[in-house]
């Protein structure tokens, strides 16, 4: 089975994951642009972040038969550092036009802090003026009422809610999520958010509709096979192959295909790897012998284990 | 020695040599140093400021006199002797020029400029910069404002407050050590409280007992 992680933060991650992930099954990825474990001090910064987003990371996962897409944004956290905020918008605004970039994300409530209202409200009018679905981050602490004040704005907003992601469910959030016409992503973390069992929990109550996971891999302690071991766990429990592949593969294509950046019918076909290229002079290779696979016709075989 | 914030209240001017007596047993070499310091004291944030401030640290770290106050290592005095002289010449431009300071800062010296706010001459001008520091992921650094801190309690507005306190659960900084809780708690954070307990029964994980600080006593 083919899978999608539709949030993953793979500039914190090393080659050996991207390896790992490909075994795995997982043959597209969209990564959030959000912090960096500490706040940036120049709006110069994300411009460089921006840059790796588009450039530097597409190409690694390409080396290892991964599609890499990604959303841009400013982040909650850093939305209330006032020095950052009209030089990072900009940036925004100018990159979203990017390849690659399919959504504005991911944006939403850290502190629920006034500037996080203001940042979050004029990114959501960005996304509408570009055409990008957006990609919601839902707040670690008083998560309910953050949810509920995120998805008041976004109806102010006027954001139709099959473009919105919102991010980071639990069984406090879903269910308003999915009342509201939005998409709900659901990160599988060792030790918070969210686990396998719980997840599998929330599938058999709702269904497969408008449902993702995703591992939300960064820095932190956190594991980016959560994707497949969560479509194992689904299994296990009897849920139907046709509901997993709703989950893990045609949800995430079809919320991030309304940028019009990702075209479904291309993600059919295996990515082929070419280890000989080069990024601007760069290569992921140490001396090793480059890997190259002839462009693929057929189907990717089954290889997720879990 | 006792903890630099339960000083007697005294002039801006005096707090600088009330600190610098509290390290006065560390001999005359350092004595010397901290009172060439103090005679003319850089601006925050200056070059000369951050050298100042980083040489505190190594020239009384790990050295602990008997009976030194929890929290206030002598480093951590001598900085907050600094910061007050500092502040206090930089007159109505000491809260950007402690911002830059504080940006320019390793997490040692910033846990140094949150503990030493309350110290500092009109310290409501820099809440904005301490609700920042409640951003912070380095444990130290947000312990240094959220506990053993009478700053929030007395300069928070209440959303950044209730913040800070469920951060504080969420991190496993102990609410005991929350200064002024007791007064500050309200109707909205004992909203905040109940969601969170919510939250982690729906999630079948344990509820951390600090809520109980938090929560009215139940039936």
């Amino acid at each position: 089975m083919k899978l999608f992680d539709p949030h993953i933060h793979m500039t914190s991650r090393t080659t050996d994951d991207y390896a790992a992930m490909r075994r795995a099954g997982i043959v597209a990825v969209t990564e959030p642009a959000f912090w960096l474990g500490q706040p940036r001090t120049h709006a110069g910064s994300f411009e460089d972040y921006f840059l790796s987003l588009v450039g530097w990371e597409r190409f690694r996962a390409s080396q290892f038969g991964i599609r890499h897409f990604c959303t841009l944004g400013l982040n909650p956290k850093e939305a209330n550092n006032p020095d950052l905020v009209a030089g990072v918008l900009e940036l925004v605004d100018l990159y979203l036009e990017k390849e690659g970039v399919v959504a504005v994300g991911e944006i939403g409530y850290d502190d629920m802090s006034p500037a996080e209202d203001d940042i979050l409200a004029r990114q959501v009018e960005m996304a509408k003026r570009h055409g990008l679905p957006v990609m919601i981050h839902t707040p670690h602490r008083d998560k309910k009422a953050g949810t509920r004040r995120t998805l008041d704005l976004l109806r102010e907003a006027g954001i139709p809610p099959h473009l919105v992601l919102i991010d980071h469910n639990n069984e406090q959030t879903l269910e308003m999520v999915l009342e509201s016409g939005c998409w709900a992503g659901h990160t599988i973390y060792p030790g918070s958010k969210m686990d396998e069992p719980r997840m599998v929990g929330l599938v058999q109550a709702f269904g497969p509709e408008r449902i993702m996971v995703n591992s939300s891999a960064d820095w932190g302690i956190s594991d980016p096979l959560k994707v497949p071991k969560t479509a194992q766990a689904m299994r296990d429990a009897g849920i139907t192959e046709e509901a997993v592949a709703t989950i893990v593969w045609r949800n995430p294509i079809a919320f991030y295909a309304q940028s019009g950046r990702l075209d479904p019918a291309e993600l059919e076909i295996p990515l082929p790897v070419d280890q000989r290229l080069l990024f601007e002079g760069n290569t992921v290779l140490r001396g090793q012998t480059p890997m190259v696979e002839a462009p693929a016709v057929e189907a990717v075989p089954a290889g997720s284990d879990g | 020695m006792t903890d630099p914030t339960m000083l007697p209240a005294t002039s801006p001017e005096a707090m600088p040599a009330a600190l610098l007596a509290l390290i006065a047993g560390h001999g005359p070499e350092v004595a010397g140093w901290l009172d060439a310091a103090l005679a003319a004291p850089p601006p925050p944030g200056s070059p000369e400021f951050m050298r100042l401030f980083a040489v505190a640290g190594r020239k009384l770290g790990g050295t602990a006199p008997q009976g030194r106050p929890p929290g206030w290592p002598p480093a951590r005095i001598a900085r907050a002797a600094l910061l007050a002289a500092s502040v206090h010449a930089a007159a109505a431009e000491a809260p950007a020029r402690l911002a830059a300071a504080f940006r320019r800062s390793d997490s040692a010296e910033r846990a140094a400029i949150l503990q030493s706010l309350m110290l500092l001459p009109d310290p409501a001008r820099f809440a904005d910069l301490a609700a920042d520091a409640c951003r912070s992921s380095v444990q130290p650094v947000f312990e240094a404002i959220a506990c053993d801190n009478r700053f929030p309690a007395a300069h928070f507005a209440e959303p950044v407050f209730n913040q800070m306190v469920l951060k504080a659960v969420f991190t496993g900084a102990p609410l005991a050590r929350v200064a002024g809780l007791a007064e500050r708690t309200t109707a909205g954070l004992r909203r905040m409280a109940a969601d969170f307990r919510d939250e982690r029964r729906s999630s079948g994980r344990p509820v951390p007992a600090d809520l109980d600080f938090l929560l009215d006593p139940g039936p």
